[in-house]
């Protein structure tokens, strides 16, 4: 399969600590993957190296052949990396539907257009994504009212907006009841095959790890020490010893 | 035909042109003293909209915008006085020159944010006020500069061009806040980290906004410049800059009209109270004070809230 994404010697360090150490990274595309560790492996930080939010000291960021190293998150998203956020990250004075029209006219590069009225545009495909992640009952509602579970759906529905290639979800059913992480995994999962979008998502919930990704990732103090098949994650010692505690 | 009718109701022209008339006509029947007090209003009314741009849909506090309005009358008057272009194109120059100065402004306080952002654009204006102040061979100094020549011939003739102004520039504001532009400054308002992620350059649109409310301040100052037919540096003050923030958040910059009602009250108690007393400030801030304890969204967010009840 193609490389999608290629991450090689990428370092980030915050004073002292090496959040991310030399790591060397390959998305294949359109494969499902997930990234576990135990709390302060750097994962978020991996996630905000890829997606521009932070800079990284060295090594290169290889995406669709071209290098993205410390470009703005802004193109980057631009480029086809889309994500979500640990804490839900939306615009909580907007609509629902008005959060996910400025993500759509935003892919459409229409923020420039100083005379149109808003409102009125893209309404059907902002409808379609907003029915895609069943949100459409919650359309008229201010993005801060919602329930934490709908919040979450939103900020991954804010990515998808952008369409990307690339989808990084930071812990897309943190602080959600069983329930409704299944739901949420469900639809990932449903729009990864509608779609033939690449994700990858940082996880704690082991249920969730193993039922959905075809390949795991595990990330201890800044390095990734072990990667492939849920079933050769379970049984490799050093994950066991280091993140399943056993 | 159809067309067009939905195009004009686009802009609230309903709206706009009748209250254009009634402003003419008012003119007609008042004072030349009050004629004189609606000017002043309709031109901090403009001002105080344009600080709203970036303040109530962008999220930047700028302390510099007496500033930029000083900008906007010193470009007229230093045209006139040191060129011998006419009035006509010296107040077309003036915002165009306010838009370059802000742009230059704009380049390095929209890197920053919250009380960075507000400190830093107080030390532009003060720059742009010790210029104004001080560098007496070129703009005159604190004597200003005075006995320029008028735009149209009456008070009541420049009254009604000043309201056709000022409504226009509303109307293209107000559109320019509902555009597809004007939402993505909200959305940097209201969440200045996430907009990135989905592909919006926050810097550059912050940019663009600065630059358009310094261009309609400009238009404000030459206004303000042609009314009296003269300019001194005091409106370059920080507190001419606080005084516009002041008619932003007393009207509610959470509206797009609020503001044009603080200019106005502001104004009001500026002139009217003023004339009995100079510490109106004591009751402009008594009213201030009670209108951010108890309405934070100002006097005309009430209103919006009884419209909604």
């Amino acid at each position: 399969m193609d490389i999608l994404l290629e991450a090689k010697g990428l370092t980030k360090a915050f004073g002292g600590l090496l959040a991310v150490n030399s790591l060397d990274l390959k998305v294949e595309q359109g494969e499902v993957t997930s990234l576990i560790g135990p709390n302060g492996a750097g994962k978020t930080t991996l996630f905000n190296l890829l997606s521009g939010a932070v800079s990284c000291d060295k090594g290169n960021i290889i995406f669709k052949g071209e290098d993205i190293t410390n470009l703005t998150s802004s193109s980057i998203c631009q480029k086809g990396i889309g994500r979500s956020f640990q804490i839900t990250n939306i615009f909580p004075k907007f609509t629902v539907f008005k959060n996910l029209q400025l993500a759509v006219l935003t892919r459409r590069r229409k923020n420039l257009d100083f005379f149109s009225l808003a409102e009125n545009l893209p309404k059907e495909e902002t409808l379609n994504i907003l029915s895609e992640l069943k949100l459409i009952d919650q359309a008229n509602s201010l993005a801060g009212f919602l329930s934490h579970g709908d919040q979450k759906r939103l900020d991954i529905a804010l990515a998808l907006a952008s369409e990307p290639e690339l989808l990084l979800l930071d812990e897309p059913t943190a602080g959600l009841n069983p329930q409704e992480s299944k739901e949420i995994m469900g639809l990932i999962y449903e729009i990864k095959n509608s779609r033939g979008m690449t994700v990858l998502f940082i996880e704690h919930d082991m249920t969730v790890v193993f039922s959905i990704s075809e390949k795991i990732r595990v990330m201890h103090l800044g390095r990734l020490i072990a990667e492939g098949k849920p079933d050769q994650i379970k049984d490799n010692n050093e994950v066991k010893r280091i993140y399943l505690g056993e | 035909m159809k067309n067009i009718v939905r195009k004009l109701f686009d802009w609230q022209l309903q709206w706009w042109l009748p209250s254009c008339v009634v402003l003419v006509v008012v003119g007609f029947l008042l004072d030349a003293f009050y004629v004189y007090l609606t000017c002043v209003m309709l031109i901090m009314a403009l001002a105080a909209t344009a600080l709203n741009l970036i303040l109530g849909y962008g999220g930047m506090v700028s302390f510099g915008h007496g500033a930029l309005m000083g900008v906007g009358g010193y470009t007229v008057g230093l045209l006139l006085i040191y060129t011998g272009i006419g009035t006509p194109i010296a107040f077309i120059a003036a915002p165009f020159a306010t838009a370059l100065i802000t742009l230059v402004i704009g380049y390095f306080c929209v890197r920053l944010h919250g009380i960075l952002f507000s400190m830093l654009t107080l030390a532009f204006s003060m720059m742009l006020y010790a210029i104004a102040h001080q560098w007496y061979s070129f703009t005159g100094g604190d004597n200003g500069i005075v006995g320029l020549p008028s735009l149209v011939n009456s008070l009541n003739n420049y009254y009604i061009f000043v309201v056709i102004i000022v409504i226009a520039c509303l109307m293209l504001m107000w559109r320019l806040v509902n555009s597809p532009f004007g939402w993505t400054l909200r959305g940097i308002q209201q969440n200045p980290e996430r907009p990135s992620f989905i592909g919006i350059n926050v810097r550059l649109y912050r940019m663009i906004m600065f630059v358009i409310s310094g261009f309609f301040c400009g238009i404000a100052g030459a206004l303000f410049c042609f009314l009296d037919g003269q300019i001194f540096p005091s409106l370059m003050f920080w507190s001419s800059s606080a005084e516009i923030l002041i008619m932003v958040l007393l009207g509610g910059m959470s509206s797009f009209l609020g503001p044009c009602l603080g200019a106005a009250l502001v104004v009001i108690l500026k002139y009217l109270i003023g004339a009995y007393t100079i510490h109106w400030m004591i009751f402009l801030g008594v009213i201030l004070f009670a209108t951010i304890l108890f309405r934070p969204e100002g006097i005309f967010g009430l209103f919006e809230k009884i419209k909604a009840s």
